[in-house]
C-alpha cells in the first residue's frame, strides 16, 4: 500500500468546501428523502413500509457505486468525469508499483464508503424516531453488511477505474445489461418460437449464471449468519470477486499506456 | 549492451501469491457454482416441505396452519428464497412450530398444463405469479398470501401476521356458522387486539358482532372504542366524517343506517357500511335484510377487501345460492 | 564514461503496426550529460520519452537506464519528470500538490516543508503556495510548478518535455540556469525541445529525430566545428561590381572554394576547412577588394530541421541554398539572445580580415 495515494484518495484531495458539502449531501440524502416521503403519509403502517423500502437503498448498488466513485476517482474534486490519464502519467514516474496503487485506492475507497454509509444509516435511524417508526434498521448484521459491501464495491470501482477512460463505464453497463437481461430471461419460461430466440435465451441465461455475480458484489450478512446450514456459495463468490477485481485492475494498470501522446 | 534484470523490483510486478490466491478463488468459485447447479437449493431447504397430496391428509381441526409455497423450477426468486429465507433460523423454527409446509411446483412450462388439483388451488387462491406463499386454515380457508421474494425478516413478520390473522379468520368462520362461543375463543383476548396486524375496521366489526350476539354489549362497545382510538392515533383525522369514524359511531349506536350510508362516499366505504349494516340486521334478527345488505356490499366493493370477504363468508352460510363465486 | 541510458532499436507502433511512431531509434546517453531530443512535431520525440519513462511500452527494442529496466523502482526513485502538457491535479494548492509528490517520491516527511521551499526558490516562484491553486496559474507559472515537482524528489535523472513552452524570457534564463545547475550536480537530463538555440547552448549531445528515426546524433561542440560556409562582405563602388565579381570567382577557383552565390557586395562560399578559408581571405584582400567582414556560417540545428532529407546524404551546400530565406528570418532572435559561439566566430573571422 502507498500511504500518499491512500491519504490523497481518502481525504487530502478534498480541498474545497464544496467537496465536503457534496459528501455531506450524500450522507443526508437518504434521510432527507425518507422525511419528505414519510411526512406526507398518514397511515402508520404504510409509513413503516416506506421507511423500510427506502432503507433498503443502503444495499442499492447505485449508492455504493456513487460513493466509491467519489473516493476512487477524482471526479468530484476535478468537477468533471475524469479519465485521468494525464495525472496518472505523472504519478507513474514515481516509484509506485501498480499493485500498490490499486490496493491503496481500494482501501481508501472501502474506508471512504464505510465512513459515509455508517453516519448516513444512523442518521436515517434517528430521523425515524419522530415519525414513531421504531424498526431497528442498524443492528449488528447491518453494520457488518455495510462494512462488507464497502470493501467489495470499492474493489469493483477500482477495477472499473483502472480500465482506460470511458471503457470502465462501458464495461459496467455491459455487465449490468448481461446480468439483468439474463435474470429477466431466466424468470420467463417462454424461450420464443425459433432457434435464434432459443439460442439467445440460453446464452444470456448461461452468461448471467456464470458472470452475473460479478456485477453486484453484495453479500447478505444477515441471511448468511442466520441460516440453519452455512452456505459457502455467497462467501466464495464475495471473496473471489474482490480478489479478481484487484488483480484485473492491476493487470489493466500494468498493460495500460499513460502517455498523452497516445490519447 | 547490458542485460536487463527482470527483478521483482519493478512497478509492474504482481505478487505471485496474489495470482495464486486469485486462481484458487476462481477455481473454488467455479466448483461451488457447479455444485450448486447440480444440487438445487430446494433439496437443502430448512423447511420440511410436503407435496400436494399431503393437503388431503391434513386434519381439518389441526391447530397448525397450511403454508403453501407455489413455485416453479425455472423461477429464480423462488430459488433465492430457498437459499436465503427458507434456510433462516427464525423462519424454519416458526414453520416447524405452527405450520404444515406444502410445496407446489408449477408444471405448465414443462407439461403445458397442471394437474387439476393444482389448477383448482390456483383458482381458489387467485394465483398470478411465482413465488406465491399462501397461508390457509387446515380446511384450506384463505388467510393471507404474498407474491414475490421476501427477505427472512419480512417473511418471519409475514408469518407472525398470518398467525394473528388466522385467529381472526377462525373467529369469522365460527361467527358466520353462528358458533359465537367458539368464535370468542378463537378471538382470544379481545381487550388486547392487535389492530395494526388485523386491521382496525374488520376486527372491530367481527368482535362487535360476536360480543353483541353473546349479549356483551358493553364489551363490544369497548372494543369499538379501542379501535377508534387506535385509528385516531395512527392517522391524521381531519374531520369527524372521515372514514372509518362513522363506522365506529354506527357500531356505538350513534348513527342510523341512513346517516352511515350518507357518510360513505367511495365504493370501499359503501362496502364497509353495507356489511356493517348487514351485521346489525343479523343482531336484530332481520335475516333477509342482512342478505340484501351483504349482496350490496359485494356488488359495490372490490374482491379481497376485508369487509368484502366478511360479507361473502356470511352469504356463503346464509344464502349459498346468492354468493358469487369467489374467483373470477 | 559508461553509458547511463542505452536505447537500442526502439520501435513503437500504434494501431496494430499501421502507425510507426518510433522506427528503430538507437542512442546512448552518458551520466551527467544533458541530452537534447529535437525534431519536428510528430517525429516521435515524446513517444521516445514515454518509452524511457516506461509509460509507453516499446513494441520492440530495449531501453536500459543504469543497467536496469525503466520500470525498475530504483530507476523511478531517481527520476524527475516535467510533462509537456501540465494537466496536474488542478484543484489543489501548490503546496498540496508539491507535498503529494514529495510523499510519492518517498522523501522523508520531516524534510517536506524545507524541500518545498527549496524547489520553489529554485524555480523562482514567488507566490504563496498555500493560497494559490494550480488551476489559477498562468501557463508559465504552471511550467515552473511542474519543474518544482520534477525536482522535489531530488532526482538524478530528469526528463523535461518542452520545458520552456509558455515561458517568458525570464523563464528561458531560469531554465538555462536550472540546466546548468543540473550539469554541475551531475544530473542526467533528457531534454525535448523546439527551442533549438536553447538546446544548442545547454546540451552536450543532440539527437535529431524525424519520422521515428534518429537522423543525426552528435556532440553539440562538434556541430560547430563543421563550419564550412563563409559569408564575405566588402565595400564596393557601383562601377567596381563587375570586376569584383570576376576577382572573387578567380580567387575561389584558386583555393578550391565553391561559390554558392555572389552578390554586389557579399558572397557565400563553401570551403574545405579553416586554412582554406584563411587563404581565400588573404587572396581576396590581396586582389584589392575591401573586405570588412568574414563570418563562418555555423551549421545550425535549424538546418537539420529544415533540410528535406537525411543530412548525411544531402550535399550541405545544395540544401543550404534552398533554405537561405527561411534561415534569415528565423535568425534574428537567435543572434539577439545568443552570445557565445556566434560572437566567437565573428571575432575570429574579423580578426582574420584585419590581419
Amino acid at each position: 500500500m502507498n500511504r500518499a495515494i491512500f491519504q490523497y484518495s481518502l481525504f487530502s484531495k478534498f480541498t474545497s468546501y464544496i467537496d465536503w458539502v457534496v459528501l455531506l449531501a450524500i450522507i443526508v440524502s437518504p434521510t432527507l428523502m425518507m422525511c419528505l416521503v414519510v411526512y406526507n403519509i398518514e397511515n402508520h403502517e404504510y409509513k413503516v413500509t416506506v421507511a423500510k423500502t427506502l432503507f433498503s437503498n443502503f444495499s442499492n448498488s447505485w449508492l455504493w457505486m456513487l460513493i466509491a466513485y467519489v473516493f476512487v476517482s477524482d471526479a468530484l474534486v476535478a468537477r468533471r468525469p475524469v479519465g485521468d490519464a494525464a495525472p496518472l502519467c505523472l504519478l507513474f514516474t514515481r516509484p509506485i508499483p501498480r499493485i500498490n496503487y490499486v490496493i491503496s485506492k481500494w482501501l481508501a475507497g472501502a474506508i471512504g464508503i464505510f465512513a459515509v454509509m455508517v453516519p448516513s444509516a444512523y442518521l436515517f435511524q434517528i430521523a425515524c424516531l419522530p415519525f414513531d417508526i421504531t424498526t431497528n434498521f442498524m443492528d449488528s448484521y447491518m453494520f457488518a453488511e455495510l462494512a462488507a459491501n464497502a470493501v467489495s464495491y470499492s474493489a469493483l470501482m477500482v477495477f472499473l477505474h483502472c480500465l482506460p477512460p470511458g471503457i470502465g463505464a462501458l464495461t459496467y453497463a455491459t455487465m449490468i445489461g448481461i446480468t439483468n437481461t439474463g435474470n429477466t430471461l431466466a424468470s420467463f419460461n417462454d424461450k420464443g418460437d425459433n432457434w435464434f430466440t432459443h439460442a439467445m435465451h440460453d446464452l444470456f441465461v448461461f452468461l448471467s449464471f456464470w458472470l452475473g455475480d460479478f456485477t453486484y458484489p453484495t453479500i447478505d450478512v444477515y441471511t448468511m449468519l442466520t441460516s440453519v446450514t452455512f452456505d459457502w456459495h455467497p462467501v466464495v463468490v464475495y471473496v473471489s470477486n474482490i480478489i479478481l477485481y484487484l488483480v484485473l485492475g492491476t493487470l489493466c494498470m500494468v498493460h495500460r499506456e499513460f502517455f498523452y501522446a497516445t490519447d | 549492451m547490458q542485460q536487463i534484470k527482470a527483478g521483482h523490483n519493478q512497478t509492474t510486478t504482481i505478487p505471485t501469491g496474489l495470482v495464486v490466491v486469485m486462481l484458487v478463488a476462481l477455481t473454488l468459485r467455479i466448483g461451488v457454482k457447479t455444485w450448486d447447479k447440480n444440487h438445487p437449493p430446494s433439496t437443502r431447504s430448512g423447511i420440511a416441505w410436503h407435496d400436494i397430496n399431503y393437503l388431503d391428509k391434513v386434519d381439518a381441526s389441526s391447530k397448525k396452519l397450511l403454508l403453501i409455497d407455489f413455485s416453479a423450477d425455472w423461477c429464480r426468486p423462488c430459488k433465492t428464497m430457498e437459499r436465503t429465507t427458507f434456510l433462516n433460523r427464525t423462519v424454519t423454527e416458526m414453520a416447524a412450530k405452527d405450520f404444515e409446509a406444502i410445496k407446489i411446483i408449477d408444471r405448465r412450462a414443462e407439461e403445458d398444463k397442471n394437474p387439476p388439483k393444482i389448477a383448482d388451488l390456483y383458482t381458489k387462491y387467485n394465483l398470478y405469479g411465482f413465488p406465491t406463499i399462501v397461508v390457509a386454515l387446515p380446511d384450506k380457508t384463505y388467510v393471507d398470501k404474498f407474491t414475490g421474494a421476501k427477505s427472512p425478516k419480512e417473511f418471519s413478520s409475514f408469518l407472525a401476521t398470518a398467525l394473528e390473522k388466522a385467529s381472526k379468520v377462525r373467529a369469522k368462520e365460527a361467527m358466520c356458522d353462528g358458533r359465537f362461543e367458539d368464535a370468542l375463543t378463537s378471538l382470544g383476548d379481545y381487550n388486547n387486539l392487535d389492530f395494526e396486524k388485523l386491521g382496525a375496521t374488520s376486527i372491530s366489526m367481527i368482535s362487535w358482532q360476536i360480543l353483541s350476539s353473546l349479549h356483551k354489549e358493553e364489551d363490544a362497545k369497548k372494543v369499538v372504542r379501542q379501535a377508534e382510538s387506535y385509528v385516531r392515533k395512527k392517522t391524521k383525522i381531519k374531520t369527524e366524517d372521515e372514514w372509518p369514524l362513522p363506522l365506529f359511531r354506527y357500531m356505538l349506536g350513534q348513527y342510523s343506517d341512513k346517516e352511515l350510508l350518507e357518510k360513505a362516499k367511495s365504493k370501499d366505504e359503501q362496502t364497509d357500511a353495507h356489511c356493517c349494516i348487514g351485521l346489525k340486521k343479523l343482531q336484530l334478527g332481520e335475516k333477509p335484510q342482512a342478505i340484501t345488505n351483504f349482496m350490496t356490499a359485494i356488488r359495490t366493493g372490490y374482491a379481497y377487501g376485508e369487509t368484502y370477504s366478511l360479507a361473502q363468508s356470511y352469504l356463503d352460510k346464509l344464502a349459498p345460492e346468492e354468493s358469487p363465486n369467489q374467483t373470477k | 564514461m559508461e553509458q547511463f541510458i542505452s536505447v537500442e532499436n526502439l520501435v513503437k507502433t500504434y494501431r496494430l503496426g499501421k502507425v510507426k511512431a518510433v522506427n528503430g531509434a538507437s542512442f546512448h546517453v552518458n551520466q551527467g550529460e544533458i541530452f537534447g531530443l529535437i525534431g519536428p512535431n510528430g517525429a516521435g520525440k515524446t513517444t521516445i520519452m514515454g518509452c524511457l519513462l516506461a509509460l509507453v511500452k516499446a513494441t520492440s527494442g530495449t531501453v536500459t537506464i543504469d543497467g536496469k529496466s525503466p520500470l525498475d523502482l530504483d530507476v523511478k526513485r531517481m527520476t524527475g519528470f516535467l510533462p509537456e502538457r501540465p494537466s496536474y491535479n488542478r484543484w489543489m494548492t501548490i503546496h498540496q500538490f508539491l507535498s503529494y509528490h514529495h510523499m510519492l517520491a518517498e522523501q522523508p516527511s520531516t524534510q517536506r516543508e524545507g524541500d518545498i521551499k527549496r524547489v520553489l526558490s529554485m524555480v523562482e516562484l514567488d507566490i504563496d503556495p498555500k493560497s494559490r491553486r494550480v488551476k489559477e496559474l498562468s501557463r508559465g507559472m504552471l511550467q515552473r510548478v511542474g519543474l518544482a515537482q520534477a525536482f522535489i524528489g531530488r532526482p538524478t535523472l530528469c526528463f523535461f518535455d518542452e520545458p520552456t513552452s509558455g515561458m517568458d524570457p525570464l523563464g528561458f534564463i531560469l531554465m538555462r540556469k536550472l540546466l546548468k545547475n543540473c550539469k554541475d550536480d551531475g544530473i542526467t537530463v533528457i531534454l525535448n525541445s523546439h527551442h533549438l538555440q536553447e538546446v544548442e547552448k545547454v546540451c552536450d549531445q543532440v539527437a535529431f529525430i524525424r519520422q521515428g528515426r534518429i537522423e543525426y546524433q552528435d556532440r553539440v561542440d562538434r556541430l560547430s566545428e563543421e563550419k564550412s560556409i563563409i559569408l564575405m562582405r566588402w565595400n564596393c563602388n557601383d562601377d567596381a561590381i563587375a570586376s569584383n565579381t570576376t576577382m572573387i570567382q578567380a580567387a575561389a577557383g584558386r583555393h578550391s572554394a565553391t561559390i554558392i552565390e555572389v552578390n554586389d557586395n557579399n558572397a557565400r562560399f563553401t570551403v574545405a576547412d579553416k586554412n582554406a578559408a584563411a587563404e581565400l581571405l588573404c587572396d581576396v584582400v590581396a586582389s584589392g577588394i575591401k573586405v570588412y567582414e568574414m563570418i563562418f556560417e555555423k551549421r545550425e540545428l535549424v538546418d537539420l530541421f529544415l533540410s528535406s532529407g537525411s543530412v548525411e546524404d544531402t550535399p550541405s551546400g545544395a540544401s543550404l541554398v534552398g533554405i537561405e530565406q527561411p534561415v534569415d528570418t528565423s535568425h534574428s532572435p537567435t543572434i539577439k539572445s545568443s552570445g557565445g559561439s556566434q560572437e566567437e566566430t565573428h571575432t575570429e573571422s574579423s580578426g582574420g580580415a584585419s590581419s
